[in-house]
């Protein structure tokens, strides 16, 4: 059984149609990367399935179970690293990091937290409040704060947006190490080079069906 | 290649704001006769709700006189408009901290302070706006604590006068600091704001630093007009003469924040305003020094709140510093209405001790990536400002017990006023915004939400609520309702997240 199912997911805001009966299935260890052109849909998906967007219909199961965002266990389980991340004005970046690995129970805390301050190139910045970050280390702290914690299953949108080549190398390497550790991926992203390089599997949205509305074509991959 | 404009060949800072006019008056889209109607409502409106005021006011004098007799009552009373117009200048000094005083729209910052104009000329006209607008800010609290004081019309008005001036020569001050050392500013309102404090605690001891009204212009008062002239004269030279060399870097951030909060104010969220000014104030500040370790599990989102109170103590130094407040009122004779006192003053100087609760509820994203139930993060929240504002209940017991709450009853009625104020509080800053998605209610002013006008109130209407039966019944048993009725609110506020 997939860690991750997703049927017949359907999207609608008024007469438009997002999304129309995605079907996905994602195993631990694996990677699926939602690709398409602006507007296509990806975010959406993301959202919908981590339901902090209303599903007009379809199921969103995790480890066989309904995916209720409101749950405790969900959300110990999957790490979801979107645009609409806020942060505390008066901690600091070290701060939120401690916090996130604590309350996750993490056995040598300060380690991880400074472990992933380190690839991530925001050591010098612990100490800075995040609205005084630039928008790059913003979204870089945001990607801190969904891997210095456990999980099964890690959520990102356009995880390479504002990365430089380095940047981008770096996370290459992270997200393999995440699914040697058995954690499934799912991501989307415009950065062809990434989805190459780790995607077991690519679903591509926004292209025409038969009909001419919007679809998707998943397309299964060797593993990279 | 072209030489670059010379200083002296540039336009004036006087050509420029006549070219601006010009465009604008020849985009003007409401014909004059409109705009003296519009003038017109807008005055009549001010003087039908300052008479409305000001009979309040003179009502509530009259009252007073007949009702505080004693010398406490009367001590207290002669103290008031000294102490509002202190406050009021503590303020002005505060908020003239956080925007500069002398500020610049983003637009003003990067059109014109880019240019060779004359920044002093360009800067003037809005420092004389904002020390304008301190001056009166700081004269109309004065003016009714005047009245309520029962101070005769000639003293009241010169002391209006005199402390019209202080609030002009706080923002000159503000603004000699603004490049140099701002920080001094925060000095001077901190130091006002202890002796403030100093004389309301001396009030409350039944020493009050002026025992009753003024009924005459005596020369001292006489002397501080004088002063103040002097000193807004000097001050507002001083500072103008300093315009011309404020950075940039010092005016554009007051004119980043100012129309961020007339948005939350124009939309009658004040919560938001304060999100507005937090983030301000967090962009300022830049950085701290990170506080690491602590416990795991839930409790980490606990000990977070604990470093906030380590890293910033001044919300727990001014709440406990509030104790003075009702020990005044007691003093003035509130008897059993201290009860409401000391819970508005628990519910006002406590908002800033629940502020992790307003990022928690703002951002739904923030609660899931934390292993728990969205409630359970937000109880979490409340433990550190609980126990605080327990602390301040315990606080006012010997107060409450002093206004004519009986030692059985204070020792409970105490701490419910510390839950009643965490209440409100959380109410306050918890509570749903106005929702423009939800159908509107037509109004002369268009449509507005259904929740618009209450949002005002917010927190208000709960303090209420919830003080109202140790208003009623200031005993045990009206404690224990009032406890009753705000574990309910906040259970309510926190369920439905």
């Amino acid at each position: 059984m997939a860690l991750l199912e997703v049927r017949g997911l359907t999207r609608r805001y008024g007469e438009m149609t997002v999304l129309d009966g995605l079907d996905l299935d994602l195993e631990a260890g694996q990677l699926l990367a939602l690709v398409g052109r602006n507007g296509s849909g990806k975010s959406t998906a993301l959202r919908c399935i981590v339901g902090t967007d209303q599903r007009t219909s379809g199921e969103v199961t995790l480890d066989g179970r309904p995916y209720d965002e409101r749950a405790s266990w969900v959300r110990a389980a999957v790490a979801v690293v979107m645009d609409d991340l806020d942060f505390f004005p008066d901690l600091s970046v070290i701060e939120h990091l401690d916090l996130m690995a604590a309350a996750h129970g993490v056995a040598d805390a300060e380690k991880t937290v400074d472990d992933v301050l380190d690839d991530l190139d925001l050591a010098d910045q612990g100490d800075q409040l995040p609205h005084s970050l630039s928008s790059g280390q913003r979204r870089r702290l945001g990607l801190a704060t969904g891997l210095v914690r456990p999980k099964r299953l890690l959520v990102l949108d356009e995880p390479e947006a504002r990365l430089d080549a380095e940047g981008r190398a770096w996370l290459v390497d992270r997200l393999r190490r995440e699914k040697e550790a058995g954690v499934a991926v799912l991501l989307a992203s415009h950065h062809p080079q990434l989805v190459e390089a780790l995607a077991d599997h690519v679903v591509r949205l926004g292209e025409p069906d038969e009909h001419g509305e919007p679809g998707s074509s998943a397309q299964p991959r060797g593993s990279a | 290649m072209t030489e670059p404009a010379t200083a002296a060949g540039s336009v004036t800072v006087r050509e420029l704001r006549r070219d601006v006019r010009g465009w604008r008056r020849a985009r003007a889209t409401a014909p004059l006769s409109q705009i003296v109607e519009d003038a017109y409502v807008w005055v009549f409106s001010a003087l039908v709700v300052g008479s409305e005021v000001g009979s309040v006011l003179v009502n509530l004098s009259r009252e007073s006189d007949s009702a505080c007799t004693t010398a406490g009552c009367q001590g207290a009373r002669a103290m008031l408009p000294w102490l509002v117009a202190s406050l009021a200048v503590v303020a002005v000094l505060g908020t003239a901290r956080m925007l500069g005083p002398v500020f610049v729209t983003p637009a003003v910052g990067s059109w014109l302070l880019t240019t060779p104009i004359d920044r002093g000329g360009l800067l003037r006209p809005r420092f004389l706006s904002v020390a304008s607008a301190a001056a009166v800010a700081v004269a109309l609290p004065t003016v009714a604590a005047a009245a309520l004081s029962g101070m005769a019309a000639a003293p009241a008005a010169l002391l209006v006068v005199v402390t019209a001036a202080v609030g002009g020569v706080a923002v000159a001050g503000a603004a000699l600091a603004q490049a140099a050392r701002p920080s001094a500013t925060s000095l001077v309102a901190w130091l006002l704001a202890g002796a403030t404090w100093l004389a309301l605690v001396a009030t409350g001891d039944g020493r009050p630093l002026v025992s009753e009204p003024v009924h005459r212009l005596d020369p001292t008062l006489w002397a501080l007009l004088a002063g103040a002239a002097v000193a807004v004269g000097a001050a507002s030279l001083l500072a103008v003469r300093r315009l011309t060399s404020l950075p940039a870097r010092t005016v554009t951030p007051g004119g980043r924040l100012v129309p961020a909060v007339s948005g939350a104010l124009a939309s009658l969220d004040p919560a938001l305003a304060y999100d507005v000014v937090q983030v301000h104030l967090a962009r300022a500040r830049g950085f701290v020094r990170s506080h690491r370790g602590g416990p795991h599990g839930l409790a980490a989102v606990c000990w977070r709140d604990v470093t906030r109170l380590r890293r910033s103590p001044r919300p727990t130094l001014v709440l406990l510093a509030g104790v003075a407040v009702p020990v005044a009122a007691w003093r003035a004779g509130a008897g059993t209405v201290d009860v409401l006192v000391a819970a508005l003053v628990g519910f006002v100087a406590g908002v800033p001790l629940v502020g992790s609760l307003r990022s928690w509820t703002l951002t739904p994203s923030l609660v899931r990536t934390l292993p728990f139930r969205t409630d359970q993060v937000l109880h979490a929240a409340l433990v550190v400002p609980a126990c605080v504002l327990l602390g301040y209940g315990l606080a006012v017991i010997p107060v409450l017990h002093a206004a004519g709450v009986g030692w059985s009853d204070a020792v409970l009625v105490g701490p419910a006023v510390g839950v009643v104020a965490l209440t409100s509080g959380v109410r306050w800053i918890a509570g749903r915004p106005p929702d423009y998605s939800r159908p509107l209610v037509s109004t002369p002013a268009g449509g507005v939400p259904t929740n618009l006008y209450g949002s005002v109130v917010r927190g208000f209407d709960v303090l209420l609520l919830t003080v109202s039966p140790m208003l009623i019944s200031p005993t045990v048993v009206g404690a224990w309702v009032s406890i009753l009725l705000s574990v309910v609110v906040v259970e309510v506020i926190v369920r439905r997240r």
